[in-house]
């Protein structure tokens, strides 16, 4: 107890370690035969950060997971300073020192900061728990981390990035000297990731050694020391940063030409399908218009929160606009009603799939029909072999790999329940498709297909409007693209803009605001690019 | 497996869904989601090995006899805990609806089929400003619905001015006690209920949206599914079917009893998730409650004929439910991984 | 299946919160009316009313309880346990906290109650318990139906019906209360004295019709004609093991109840019934309240009364019926006559029926 309480006062680890602090062997993972991780070996020094890149279901959280004791791996083994880590065992990884900051946070949001800090070895005394003392020394291990948060203050009404460090402090307090961070930028604004940062450095400095997980190639470059890239589950790069350009990185990650990955796009046409007019997100810093032809694949890029799905579930209607419209064809669609959205030819594939996209305990046939009820039913009744007939087409369209119709979504693969929630709405005619992330989740080889489905979709004369956090895929996939920010259009990428080389960087200051002014003029500057639509 | 590629991987994914006929893993997926019918067949077994009397015709017409107002509000609760939901307020419904029923039946002993219109329309609103306080306000289904729980017992209560109606017209009893084909009205109306439950929910576009709102109100949204109107209307017919129970209850001993139908919520409930439903909502079908609901009654009967006392056969019963339901999760966790 | 738990702790708070706004409104309104005697001369008193539930029994017993309060410038501040002990408990701590002249309960389980009991008698407002013993030396004074007799009563009925050789079956009320283990200690008593009477079945019902029409099929299935008589402790259980007879086919099977209430007369009047045993709660209840008035006024009063239900047959169920339902405005107006008078005789269940003396 007393040992703990001198821990509590002094936030670094108590035993300042050095060399190897936690290594992994050859760990193999996999989830219902797929295998996720296949054979990774690697391990963290003290006093370094190591950035863990790859793309989406690359296997960096699940990693993450084995190397925290939250998982079992199937094969391999982690060491903590020499010590076995016990498998799967979550309690024993922590009391050797392995913490993680998940992307969910852990927090308990109802608690106070402090309560947050101290649960689980709470300072007592021999009239109960010493609140006062609790609060002080919350209040000095914060301020170490330059935070001046009350920490009497509840929990969720701070926003998630002083969470977020708030979950390092405990974890340093509880003596980690292994720290891993899955995706501690992708939730947090940008002075927030500022601060991250100098956390992750002070750390280092105390000799924590430091793994974190990010897409971000500015994050990448600002604190890693070295770089580890996952593909597949393979480990495919372990290097000194210094010794990788970001190009590097980038094809470690992807693994192959952009080309062999994405089809080729079609040539739009020029009929107007889809109309945005000054329509105001309900919390979107301003109005937003903009057009989508027939045949053309339009790209919404920005940071999370930058209020991409707000903008797509209020063009079809599952959110209210509070003023503008949305046309299809030229004419209005009545707001607020998805049904009519739908009446319109609009479809929507959300992007959290689980939540809102597939209906998971239903079969591949159900989901299928859902949309086109109308068409699939007389009276009330369902023409079972009609929508037999016709879902089965579709999936077949999609080569959608399941059992048999009857098959219930929840058992397949994510890849192939997007391709589900994609493919039903090939049943009925639509000429606007709404995509949002169609690829999160989803593995590398199901996306380049849902890539052919999404060009083929816009080549047979749908207007597509895709929102995306992966770069490839708003590079490589849109005829344009919009960058958003707070809810606002803050620039716009021609398809001449899409194919330069700097473009990911210029798409990271608009996305961030770094230069907000500056890619006005720059975007005036450049001759081609047109401005806003409208 | 040192370098698979992508094909490979796909295979995997789709073998892992298939089950080739009559392997080990077939029959054992068999066994998981027949599991209640063994369970049934056993029970069933069981009771015809230790008493003769148990597989009488009689006995057969004594158990849907006294399933048929349970499978009334085991249908309702079905679909409610389809959508994700639950109506703790059928058993108080149905007290209000047969105490309405009754005062019907002694204001205007003429007309005594207006007892059923009555118990029926007053199930109907009953369940009706459950759909609306659920679909349109928004309060969670536990909360509103134990609110007409209460209601609705306090408005029995009242109409009967705190007492059993008594001394109804012998007529008020015709409607549970008539015989069509050797077959008593409430058996009757169990069949028709279950089949076209059956069907409806597994034929008609509204059955459909109803496991659509269940499985994933924000998805059905999306596909254009009204689920506001969804959820209200399964609330109504909850409360339109208690209603019937009632009637159909009070018919039988003709008398209205504030008291009826307490705790029978629970009974529906228990044959819904015995039958396989989940609470989340999106799983579950009418066959599966119908197969719960036979099975409580079988086991009521059978524990009578054997003579066990009455707690006991609450003790038997609390395991199977909990039994049930652990095998269901269990299930469940075997198809997900 | 059956679940006695039961949600209506709701209610139950709306109800005992209604009886503290009354007692307020009480207390506010007309402090002079509660003290002052009226043209019956006597002195005004509140006697607070905890009941069980509103059971048939209780819903004659309040009309009883209400015109005798009537007649006798009494007050009655009425609550609904709604089968709920802690319910009961609170209704009659509010008693206590509003000051109330007296306390009547009809207990919802018997034994309870302990210290609200000893809370009255130190606050020096007299107890009662009525129709369930509370077997509590504190109370102030008790009227109890002689259940073991009433129980003995039905199955000598029984015993004569069948001539002294029969199979029969026992709807029992809820298991452990005192109406169940009284009665039964009764039923037993006579069908030991009477070693050709063969028990099949016995099994509660919870006093329930609709739950003794179920059960009561179930063992016509397992026993079928073997059974020879339905011995029902209360008459509800029995008007529901008659109509499971009838779906049988086996309306011939005499039935006895006990209680008396209006559906179990008409069953005696119309044969169902080969007899019950009269519970009068009209009698039995306003019985009650007067006792307690009399001790809250200090009169001279036996605080310890037995109930002894008079047998119901063909012979005197007319007069019965017209007690309970037919000329029952009449059989009130004479009621506070009628207890007064039973007060001085000590047979307070006598009520002038054929048969009784």
């Amino acid at each position: 107890m007393s040992n703990q309480q001198a821990q509590v006062r002094d936030p670094a680890p108590h035993v300042p370690a050095t060399g190897t602090l936690l290594e992994c062997t050859n760990i193999v993972k996999g989830f219902g035969g797929i295998p996720v991780l296949r054979g990774i070996s690697l391990s963290l020094e003290a006093g370094t950060v190591t950035a863990l890149a790859g793309e989406n279901g690359a296997g960096k959280s699940t990693l993450m997971k084995i190397a925290s004791g939250q998982y079992r791996p199937d094969g391999g083994t982690v060491e903590v300073q020499g010590t076995p880590l016990p498998a799967g065992n979550a309690q024993a990884a922590h009391r050797l020192g392995v913490a993680i900051v998940p992307q969910e946070l852990a927090s308990i949001l109802e608690l106070t900061v402090y309560e947050n800090l101290f649960i689980g070895r709470e300072l007592r005394g021999p009239l109960g728990l010493r609140r006062g003392a609790m609060i002080e020394q919350a209040r000095e291990q914060l301020a170490v981390f330059g935070l001046t948060t009350d920490p009497r203050k509840r929990m969720g009404d701070l926003p998630v990035g002083i969470r977020q460090i708030i979950e390092i402090v405990k974890a340093t307090n509880t003596g980690a000297n292994v720290i891993l961070l899955d995706e501690p930028s992708s939730a947090i604004s940008e002075r927030e990731v500022g601060r991250l940062l100098e956390v992750m450095g002070l750390l280092r400095d105390r000799g924590v050694a430091l793994l974190f997980t990010t897409h971000k190639m500015e994050e990448i470059r600002a604190i890693a020391d070295r770089v580890i890239v996952l593909r597949d589950g393979e480990l495919v790069e372990d290097q000194a940063l210094s010794n990788l350009t970001d190009d590097d990185i980038v094809t470690a990650m992807i693994g192959r030409e952009l080309e062999d990955l994405f089809p080729e796009r079609g040539v739009p046409g020029a009929e107007v399908v889809l109309e945005l007019d000054e329509l105001q997100v309900a919390g979107a810093s301003e109005a937003i218009s903009l057009q989508v032809r027939r045949g053309e694949i339009v790209g919404l890029a920005g940071l999370v929160g930058a209020g991409r799905t707000e903008l797509m579930e209020t063009v079809f209607g599952v959110r209210r606009s509070e003023s503008g419209e949305v046309r299809v064809r030229g004419s209005r669609v009545k707001p607020g009603e998805p049904a009519a959205a739908i009446t319109a030819k609009m479809a929507l594939v959300p992007e959290d799939r689980k939540g809102s996209g597939a209906v998971l305990p239903m079969s591949v046939l159900d989901n299928g029909t859902l949309p086109g009820l109308a068409q699939f039913s007389i009276a009330g009744f369902l023409r079972q072999r009609a929508r037999r007939e016709q879902v089965g087409k579709v999936m077949d369209s999609v080569r959608l790999r399941s059992r048999d119709l009857d098959q219930s979504l929840e058992t397949l693969s994510g890849g192939n329940q997007q391709k589900v929630v994609l493919a039903r709405w090939l049943t009925d005619d639509v000429d606007v498709l709404l995509l949002d992330e169609p690829t999160r989740g989803v593995d590398v080889g199901a996306r380049s297909e849902i890539y052919r489905i999404i060009v083929e979709l816009a080549a047979s004369g749908m207007a597509v409007l895709m929102a995306s956090s992966d770069m490839p895929e708003i590079l490589s996939l849109s005829h344009r693209a919009l960058v958003l920010r707070e809810g606002a259009v803050a620039g716009e990428l021609t398809a001449a803009d899409l194919s330069r080389a700097e473009v990911q960087d210029r798409i990271f200051r608009l996305a961030s605001g770094l230069e907000a002014t500056e890619a006005d003029t720059a975007a005036a500057d450049a001759a081609d690019a047109p401005r806003k639509d409208a | 497996m040192s370098n698979p590629t992508q094909t490979e991987v796909m295979r995997t994914v789709s073998e892992s869904g298939d089950l080739r006929r009559f392997s080990g893993p077939w029959f054992r997926e068999l066994a998981i989601r027949y599991a209640m019918v063994i369970v049934m067949l056993l029970i069933i077994a069981f009771f015809l090995y230790r008493s003769a009397r148990f597989g009488t015709v009689d006995n057969v017409t004594t158990i849907l006899v006294a399933a048929a107002p349970f499978a009334l509000i085991a249908l309702g609760q079905t679909l409610v805990i389809l959508t994700g939901g639950i109506d703790l307020s059928v058993g108080s419904v149905i007290a209000l609806s047969a105490m309405a029923a009754a005062v019907a039946a002694k204001q205007m002993p003429d007309q005594i089929w207006l007892a059923v219109v009555v118990a029926v329309v007053v199930g109907f609103a009953a369940g009706s400003v459950n759909g609306f306080v659920v679909s349109v306000m928004k309060v969670p289904p536990f909360i509103a619905t134990l609110g007409m729980l209460t209601l609705a017992s306090g408005l029995a209560f009242v109409l009967g001015d705190g007492a059993p109606i008594n001394g109804l017209p012998t007529e008020y009893g015709q409607f549970a006690n008539t015989r069509v084909f050797g077959l008593t009205i409430p058996v009757i109306l169990m069949i028709i209920m279950i089949v076209g439950f059956g069907l409806m929910m597994r034929r008609t576009s509204y059955g459909l949206r109803v496991y659509a709102v269940g499985g994933n109100p924000l998805a059905a949204q999306i596909a254009g599914v009204k689920t506001g109107r969804v959820l209200y209307s399964v609330y109504a017919i909850s409360g339109a079917l208690a209603g019937l129970s009632g009637i159909m209850l009070s018919s039988r001993v003709i008398s209205g009893s504030p008291n009826l139908g307490q705790g029978y919520e629970l009974d529906a409930i228990a044959a819904v998730v015995i039958g396989g439903a989940s609470l989340m909502g999106g799983r579950g079908t009418v066959w599966g409650t119908a197969l719960g609901l036979l099975l409580i009654q079988t086991l009521n009967n059978g524990l009578d004929i054997l003579t066990v006392p009455a707690y006991w056969q609450d003790v038997i019963k609390g395991v199977l439910i909990v039994a049930a339901v652990a095998v269901d999760v269990w299930a469940s966790k075997r198809r997900r991984s | 299946m059956k679940f006695t738990s039961r949600m209506n702790r709701g209610f139950a708070v709306a109800v005992a919160g209604a009886a503290v706004l009354s007692l307020a409104a009480c207390g506010a309104g007309d402090p002079a009316a509660q003290q002052s005697a009226d043209d019956s001369g006597k002195e005004r008193v509140t006697v607070g009313v905890s009941v069980y539930d509103m059971s048939s029994f209780i819903t004659e017993g309040k009309e009883g309880i209400d015109r005798y309060a009537e007649d006798n410038n009494i007050e009655i501040l009425w609550n609904v346990a709604k089968m709920d002990v802690s319910t009961q408990a609170t209704q009659v701590d509010q008693f206590i906290q509003a000051g109330v002249d007296a306390i009547m309960v009809v207990p919802v389980q018997a034994d309870t109650l302990q210290p609200q009991v000893t809370a009255a008698s130190e606050a020096g407002i007299p107890f009662l318990d009525v129709n369930a013993t509370l077997n509590n030396d504190e109370v102030a004074g008790s009227v109890q139906p002689d259940d073991v007799a009433a129980g003995a009563q039905e199955a000598q009925m029984m015993v004569d019906e069948l001539g002294g050789t029969g199979n029969v079956v026992i709807l029992q009320g809820p298991l452990g209360g005192s109406g169940e283990i009284n009665r039964g200690a009764g039923i037993d008593q006579v069908l030991e004295e009477n070693p050709d009477m063969k028990v099949l079945a016995k099994d509660t019902a919870n006093w329930s019709r609709d739950e003794a029409v179920n059960k009561m099929k179930n063992w016509i299935s397992a026993f079928g004609d073997d059974i020879d008589g339905v011995i029902s402790q209360n008459d509800d259980m029995g008007l529901g093991a008659k109509q499971a007879l009838r779906e049988a086919g086996m309306e011939d099977i005499p039935v006895v109840g006990i209680d008396g209430i209006e559906d179990g007369l008409n069953a005696v009047k119309n044969g169902d019934f080969i007899g019950t045993s009269l519970q009068n709660g009209t009698v039995q209840l306003a019985t009650g309240v007067a006792v307690a008035a009399a001790i809250a006024r200090d009169e001279e009063v036996d605080n310890n009364l037995i109930y002894t239900m008079p047998p119901i047959t063909q012979d005197n169920v007319e007069d019965a019926l017209d007690h309970v339902v037919n000329d029952r405005p009449a059989f009130l107006d004479g009621l506070s006559a009628l207890i007064a008078e039973n007060l001085e005789t000590g047979d307070i269940a006598y009520e002038g029926l054929p048969g009784q003396e």
